[in-house]
């Protein structure tokens, strides 16, 4: 899948600081996933922000912090424990053959399987729930001009933008 | 055991001057001035950042571990700090970071990213982790679903340690009120919009100011 519209360098820098809310993180990983160029753009820019922390004038650690780390890592991971490496193991084995893996894990359906919802137009829409209450994710489906019915593009849109 | 460092340098001088401390020294000189420095087993080398990490990823390494927790633990508590937790929560977050350093560490890749930026990004996601109450969906690195980066750019090819001192130099050689800029954008996250709101500036100084670095 080639990408044509991309991001704008100010989100990816939000991203890469991790200041992004949760409807764009999705719009913008959704993104990475398909997009080299913009995957170049957020390693310099965590290449950039690695330097500013680098430089940062260090804040003196409690005394026995070491101590408690190394504690910790002695411990179960809190992950195996409470079965969460199973359930990531799982989600790998599913397989996903439109949407980059971070989209299929929200939408929770290949799409295919999505419920559609027809918005006219020979266009289908599908509302992607999150957390977040300052953007809504919506995923559209729309059918290609140019080729057949049987072919179809299908392109996410957050607000009125697509990066797809 | 002793750690032998050699070079076919015309320019032996280039790390005799380093800082290494250096006992047991034989500087053999042939015609081409080849040299070769021993150094004993007790002499400390100060292994890098990256050196440590790659240790405690390999092998598990307490000792590395513990060195690179002295060397960055109280940055990532500054990196907290800045970006407003209080100095309990920043502790807190920061022996976190360390903890998903030391499950990880095994997937950590030099030629990708230094330890330092690679330590910053667990930071990061740590801090959110643990202060959203959102998730914040990630690229997967390991998506078989990735487009694959066929068209190799400069940038790529370039050693890491290449670019972070290219981009050192250039931060360095930045004025004040424009790293200040930077800082904000890059480590604290704000939109550009958000900078111009919060010092003061006009948008378009914002983006200009962060064009010459990005």
């Amino acid at each position: 899948m080639t990408v044509n519209h991309h991001p704008h360098d100010d989100l990816l820098l939000s991203y890469a600081a991790g200041s992004l809310s949760e409807t764009w993180s999705l719009a913008v990983a959704s993104h990475l996933s398909l997009c080299p160029e913009c995957r170049r753009t957020l390693e310099l820019a965590e290449t950039i922000g690695g330097i500013l922390f680098a430089d940062m004038p260090d804040e003196r650690m409690s005394l026995d912090a070491l101590d408690h780390v190394l504690a910790r890592i002695d411990q179960p991971s809190s992950e195996a424990a409470s079965g969460n490496t199973q359930l990531s193991l799982d989600k790998r084995a599913i397989v996903s053959t439109t949407f980059p893996r971070v989209l299929r894990e929200y939408v929770g359906h290949d799409v295919d399987d999505v419920p559609w919802k027809s918005i006219g137009g020979g266009a289908y829409q599908h509302l992607i729930e999150t957390a977040d209450k300052s953007a809504r994710a919506r995923l559209l489906r729309i059918r290609s001009r140019k080729t057949g019915p049987q072919s179809r593009t299908s392109r996410k849109r957050v607000d009125a933008r697509s990066l797809w | 055991m002793a750690t032998m460092l050699h070079s076919n340098s015309d320019h032996p001088g280039v790390l005799l001057a380093s800082n290494l401390a250096v006992i047991g020294l034989t500087v053999a000189r042939s015609e081409v001035m080849k040299w070769q420095v021993s150094i004993e087993e007790n002499i400390k080398v100060p292994l890098s950042e990256n050196d440590l990490l790659e240790r405690v990823g390999s092998t598990q390494d307490r000792d590395a571990f513990a060195k690179l927790f002295a060397a960055l633990g109280p940055r990532v508590k500054a990196y907290m700090m800045k970006i407003g937790s209080d100095p309990a929560l920043a502790e807190e977050i920061t022996q976190e970071t360390f903890i998903t350093v030391w499950r990880k560490a095994g997937q950590f890749d030099p030629k990708k990213a230094s330890a330092v930026t690679w330590i910053f990004t667990i930071a990061r996601n740590r801090r959110i982790d643990r202060l959203r109450k959102e998730k914040r969906p990630a690229l997967d690195p390991d998506d078989p679903m990735l487009v694959p980066d066929d068209s190799p750019t400069p940038l790529q090819n370039m050693e890491q340690s290449t670019i972070v001192e290219r981009v050192k130099r250039s931060i360095a050689d930045l004025p004040e009120d424009q790293r200040e800029v930077v800082q904000l954008s890059f480590i604290e996250g704000l939109s550009h919009q958000e900078i111009s709101d919060a010092i003061g500036i006009p948008l378009g100084t914002v983006k200009s100011r962060l064009e010459i670095i990005f």
